[in-house]
């Protein structure tokens, strides 16, 4: 439904990523924990795509199962996933990594983990040509240099030679978008890729990654949970919310009215502009426990709006063009 | 890393010169009387006070400690209070058996931990991984000394493959030495490993529940790759600290395989050492399995070093 609301972005190919109906559970004691419920999302050519819910949302739950590294204990019960229209599921290991790092890249949360700590960042960097492309060393060395040259790392042919530690916050982001974009992939996935950086090194990475979407082509799912770097970054919008996706559409329209009660929340919880000025609300409760899931909305427990149909889970609303959202009491306007 | 070597170094002397004090002390202390050892349990008390006068035993014990300091440091460790024979020669003809055996069995357990451990660790609760545990678990509840009756009465009773006992140094005969070593360092490192390996797999596990392996496999790496390239030196860096002090085991716990295997090492010296009541034996036999046991920490310390940059530039930029 998405893809006829954003009809003008749409070309003569299927998205870059289409994922449809995605379920994902993992087997607990207490039963089965469905942590992804019949998540419908799509990433088109040269989008960002904001994928944004608070911790336990499974939005990193989504990442992983479009990288195909969900953990052995998740299991993925419905659905389809699709890169450029062919599917990921069902595909054999051997072949799903010929796709992870070549067709789908990821950019993590956080740099100074993510990068190997005894191995030299140029190492790091080229790999990608060494595990897809059979390169030699030498080459993937000279290749590393050139992508963290155009990550902008400043003397990338010695820094190429250094370790991770030796790098501040922000070459380490630097480092894991050249390593990400070593080859091209037409799918960037970036879990919360400034969560841990300095606030000032946030902006710097920001701007990388929209000028690599400009420069690269790249489709990019942003997964956050700050609605001012959605604002920021994104073209579109989902709002996930205890595995379910609450809100979809574009970000202006979201921005500008939000309509589910949780979308409204959460733009009243966030510091940004004016809002900065007024009091911060922050929203009572908990995100329920994915084995302890409410009967209707996913919200309604938290929810300050919630009367008798609550109890029953609504489709996804037309608010108006380009944005839809999980709730009874969405009004259609023009 | 020279800055590290040197620091260690400093660090290596007053340790063994603490060591050396506790030893002394300990000996000393311990009941029993090296006079009644050496003389026989017949001896008129007459006897006994003029072979204490004679070794000055009847000294103040602090005035004994640094008297036998002064000589060790020049390398003179006394003569046997038994058989009358210089201590420190029939050290050195020893010393080269004994690490030997403690570095043939220290590989053979290496051998088998790290693989194995690693191959567990990656079918972390996995059916593999529930086998490799299950043989870990077995192998470190057989005694060595067991383990030992069991090979030579296989290999060398039953099919004869290898010689039961005995010693010939490698310079004079290579192939004899090794074959001569095999059991009772197989009968060592076999029990060795149970423990390495444990070690291994639970760092293993927890290196590979980490964030870069996890950026390793989002870049396509296969399993091989994940665990030879990328986990297995993040690894081995602190698995390598455990390594140390099971090879200091390994080194002082030979006693009983040497006796076994009849292999002239610094375990039997130690051993007669103690039934004796032999000090200067005791004291510079003990004091040698210290020295080799902190060497071979020192060794491992700088051999982590060198595994993890971090290490490195920390302390060359401190």
């Amino acid at each position: 439904m998405s893809a006829e609301a954003r009809g003008h972005r749409r070309q003569d190919r299927p998205p870059v990523l289409g994922i449809a109906g995605l379920t994902i559970e993992f087997a607990t004691r207490r039963g089965a924990a469905r942590v992804v419920d019949d998540v419908t999302l799509d990433v088109w050519p040269q989008e960002i795509v904001g994928l944004i819910g608070e911790s336990g949302s499974g939005k990193t739950m989504t990442a992983l199962a479009v990288l195909g590294l969900l953990p052995r204990t998740a299991r993925i019960t419905t659905g389809d996933i699709r890169l450029s229209g062919a599917s990921l599921l069902g595909l054999p290991e051997a072949q799903l990594r010929t796709i992870r790092g070549r067709q789908i890249a990821m950019i993590p949360q956080n740099p100074m983990s993510a990068l190997n700590p005894v191995l030299r960042v140029g190492a790091q960097v080229g790999e990608p040509y060494v595990l897809h492309r059979g390169a030699d060393w030498k080459t993937a060395l000279t290749q590393a240099v050139r992508r963290l040259a155009d990550v902008h790392l400043p003397l990338p042919d010695e820094r190429a030679s250094e370790y991770p530690h030796q790098f501040s916050g922000g070459m380490q982001q630097r480092a894991m978008t050249a390593m990400a974009i070593a080859l091209d992939p037409p799918l960037l996935v970036a879990d919360e890729p400034t969560t841990a950086l300095d606030v000032t090194i946030q902006a710097q990475i920001l701007r990388l990654l929209r000028e690599i979407r400009d420069e690269h082509h790249t489709s990019m799912l942003f997964i956050t949970h700050d609605l001012a770097v959605v604002a920021e970054m994104c073209d579109w919008v989902y709002v996930m919310y205890a595995g379910r996706i609450l809100e979809q559409g574009s970000v202006e329209r979201i921005f500008a009215r939000p309509g589910h009660p949780y979308t409204q929340a959460l733009l009243r919880a966030t510091p940004t502009g004016e809002a900065a000025q007024a009091e911060l609300i922050s929203i009572p409760g908990s995100i329920p426990s994915p084995v302890d899931l409410p009967r209707g909305c996913r919200f309604v427990d938290r929810c300050p709006y919630r009367f008798k149909h609550c109890d029953e889970e609504p489709p996804l609303l037309t608010v108006e063009a380009d944005h839809t959202a999980r709730c009874w009491l969405v009004e259609t306007h023009g | 890393m020279w800055r590290l070597i040197a620091t260690r170094l400093a660090a290596f002397v007053p340790t063994v010169l603490a060591t050396s004090l506790v030893l002394f002390v300990t000996v000393n202390v311990v009941p029993g009387s090296a006079a009644k050892a050496a003389l026989g349990i017949d001896a008129t008390a007459q006897a006994i006070a003029r072979f204490e006068h004679e070794q000055g035993l009847d000294r103040p014990l602090h005035v004994q400690y640094l008297d036998w300091l002064g000589k060790a440091v020049r390398g003179d460790f006394g003569t046997s209070f038994q058989n009358h024979l210089p201590v420190g020669p029939e050290l050195v003809s020893r010393l080269p058996v004994t690490l030997e055996l403690a570095i043939l069995a220290f590989l053979i357990a290496n051998a088998i931990a790290v693989p194995l451990g690693a191959l567990a660790a990656y079918h972390h609760q996995q059916r593999l991984d529930s086998v490799i545990s299950v043989f870990a678990t077995v192998l470190g509840a057989v005694p060595s000394f067991w383990l030992a009756t069991v090979l030579i009465l296989i290999l060398a009773l039953t099919v004869k493959v290898l010689p039961a006992g005995g010693y010939v140094p490698f310079a004079e005969n290579p192939a004899k030495n090794v074959s001569l070593f095999i059991m009772p360092a197989l009968s060592l490192g076999l029990v060795s490993s149970a423990l390495l390996l444990r070690v291994m797999r639970a760092k293993m596990i927890e290196v590979l529940s980490s964030d870069y392996i996890h950026t390793a496999l989002a870049k396509g790496a296969a399993p091989n790759v994940v665990i030879w390239r990328h986990a297995l030196q993040n690894a081995l860096i602190t698995f390598l600290t455990v390594g140390a002090v099971e090879f200091g085991w390994l080194f002082g716990g030979v006693v009983i395989i040497e006796d076994i295997f009849l292999l002239p090492g610094v375990g039997q010296l130690v051993l007669v050492g103690i039934i004796n009541r032999d000090y200067p034996v005791l004291l510079a036999s003990a004091l040698t399995v210290t020295v080799v046991v902190l060497a071979a920490n020192m060794v491992v310390d700088l051999v982590a070093a060198v595994l993890d940059p971090r290490q490195v530039h920390a302390r060359s930029r401190a």
